[in-house]
């Protein structure tokens, strides 16, 4: 497969609990600033590829938002909304451009949760993922499915609530380097294991913020445009299931090996060349597990290996350098893609103070519903 | 008075969440066994998700099932705050399926995965609910 390159980018930053604009006005601005990021003129887009929205999946089809852009003739595609790991949409976009489908594909996504629903509507809206029929009527919460797993990964390997505690305070530390970030003071084992317990045994600091909503935008190219393009050295994404009832193991998942090794053997790369990864982080459980799944570390060493300081700025694998969904923000779908952005970020070399010295090869993972799809891009810096 | 059968046919007219839910709101359970491959399925289908052979019957399984995980709520949402703290579970049943239910009647800090619990049911709004209780008690 031929590389293909993210020359452009935006992020349109809300702010906590601050109203959203309109899903439309979102949209336009992650386009606009993406093109001009990419050193484009609007004209020369020929692809869009829109990601579901969570509040307003329905919203608009990719053919009306091209035709409200003005971009066309144009390949035209959307990522439908659930279960589906948000990082979909570069790969698609790549898909397009390597079947000569378009030479220049403007992905875009945008979340806007506060105009009509508020934060318990917010909730509700995420509550929907469970199985309508077989599970919501025992009353899960979203963390209910990340606290599943902590609990029988507890069982199983003796991993400790201090080490799901650490991985927060980590995160944090990240998050609070980023100037976007919405949570504000740093975290202590203590302070995280002393919180709300939301569903056992997690706490409050253990899981993902809920933000009003925010947006992305990339332009995905077959050359460089501009002079700060990223290489797309691969994609891999697998589904093992979708309700919690049908995983084989809630502490074991075969199929997050399977999109990352697809990702990595694309790359032409070994794990040990990455200098940074960015792990789609609801619960702090779920990058644990990531990193064992992946081959970080040895299955059911992951507890120690985020208590080791490895996955700190400044160890050997930094992870969630913007915060995560823990520390950043949770705007909704565009989640992962707030990590592509940041990798773009990285490896630009234009993070700033949470910048991972020398970042050649970076890690992004995209989650659909708690590790039942996975997709990972490997994103590169071009010499 | 009627017996009730221990084995009937799926019908592929009608929705089978639909039967299973009408079922469970006569406080009777039943799972789908597939004909050709001999396993069991949770949830029910149109086709064995083992073998997708379509010679599928409803059974009556045992009952019997043990915890594989847990997570007690402390912050139910809608109509489930009422009922905090509630414990929510997945349960692998003896004939092999994994399901997901509460288990009731029960100090959530006697609950513990490999726990063995019992089939019962609970009435929470219009419907009845599959639940689950320390088995023996
Ligand atoms: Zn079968």
């Amino acid at each position: 497969m031929n590389p293909v390159y993210i020359s452009g980018v935006s992020q349109r930053i809300v702010g906590r609990g601050k109203p959203a604009p309109p899903y439309l006005k979102l949209l336009a601005d992650a386009a606009a600033d993406a093109v001009t990021d990419a050193g484009l003129e609007p004209h020369a887009i020929d692809g869009l590829v829109l990601s579901s929205s969570i509040p307003q999946p329905f919203a608009c089809n990719p053919a009306e938002l091209a035709e409200y852009l003005g971009i066309g003739p144009a390949y035209a595609a959307m990522a439908p909304y659930g279960g589906r790991p948000a990082t979909d949409v570069i790969g698609m976009a790549r898909s397009a451009v390597n079947a000569g489908l378009a030479s220049n594909v403007l992905v875009l996504s945008a979340d806007n949760f506060a105009t009509t629903l508020g934060l318990e509507g917010a909730i509700e809206l995420y509550m929907k993922s469970f199985d309508q029929t077989y599970e919501r009527p025992f009353g899960p919460l979203i963390p209910t499915a990340f606290a599943l797993m902590a609990a029988r990964h507890i069982h199983d390997y003796g991993t400790t609530l201090e080490q799901l505690a650490s991985l927060a305070v980590t995160i944090r530390r990240h998050g609070l380097l980023n100037p976007d970030t919405e949570v504000s003071g740093e975290l202590t084992v203590r302070s995280v294991l002393d919180d709300v317990v939301i569903s056992s045994p997690l706490t409050r600091s253990m899981v993902a913020l809920i933000s009003t909503g925010g947006a992305q935008g990339f332009v995905v190219t077959r050359r460089p445009t501009g002079n700060r393009a990223v290489a797309v050295r691969g994609y891999g994404e697998s589904c093992g299931f979708m309700s919690l009832t049908q995983a084989p193991s809630l502490a074991r998942f075969a199929h997050i090996r399977v999109a990352a090794d697809q990702a990595v053997t694309q790359a032409g790369i070994t794990l040990d060349d990455l200098d940074f990864v960015e792990l789609y982080d609801p619960a702090t459980i779920v990058p644990l597990i990531l990193l064992e799944e992946i081959g970080f570390c040895e299955k059911g060493e992951g507890g120690a290996f985020v208590e080791s300081g490895a996955v700190d700025l400044g160890g050997r694998l930094p992870v969630n350098t913007h915060g995560g969904t823990l520390a950043f923000r949770h705007p909704g779908m565009g989640a992962a893609l707030d990590s592509v952005v940041e990798a773009v970020v990285q490896l630009r070399g234009e993070a700033g103070a949470r910048q991972v010295q020398d970042a050649e090869l970076g890690l992004v993972h995209g989650q659909g519903s708690w590790l039942a799809n996975n997709g990972f891009l490997v994103l590169g810096r071009v010499r | 008075m009627t017996t009730t059968p221990v084995e009937v046919d799926v019908d592929p007219l009608e929705d089978p969440a639909a039967f299973f839910w009408r079922e469970c709101g006569r406080s009777a359970f039943w799972l789908q066994h597939c004909g050709d491959c001999e396993k069991w399925q949770y949830y029910p289908r149109h086709l064995c998700s083992h073998c997708w052979s379509r010679k599928l019957t409803w059974r009556r399984p045992s009952g019997l099932a043990v915890v594989e995980t847990f997570s007690v709520v402390h912050r139910g949402s809608g109509a489930f705050a009422d009922l905090t703290p509630y414990t929510v579970a997945l349960v692998r049943l003896a004939e092999g399926p994994t399901m997901m239910t509460n288990i009731v009647d029960v100090d959530p800090d006697r609950v513990e995965i490999g726990l063995e619990v019992q089939l019962d049911f609970a009435r929470r709004g219009d419907r009845v609910l599959p639940v689950f209780r320390v088995r023996g008690r």
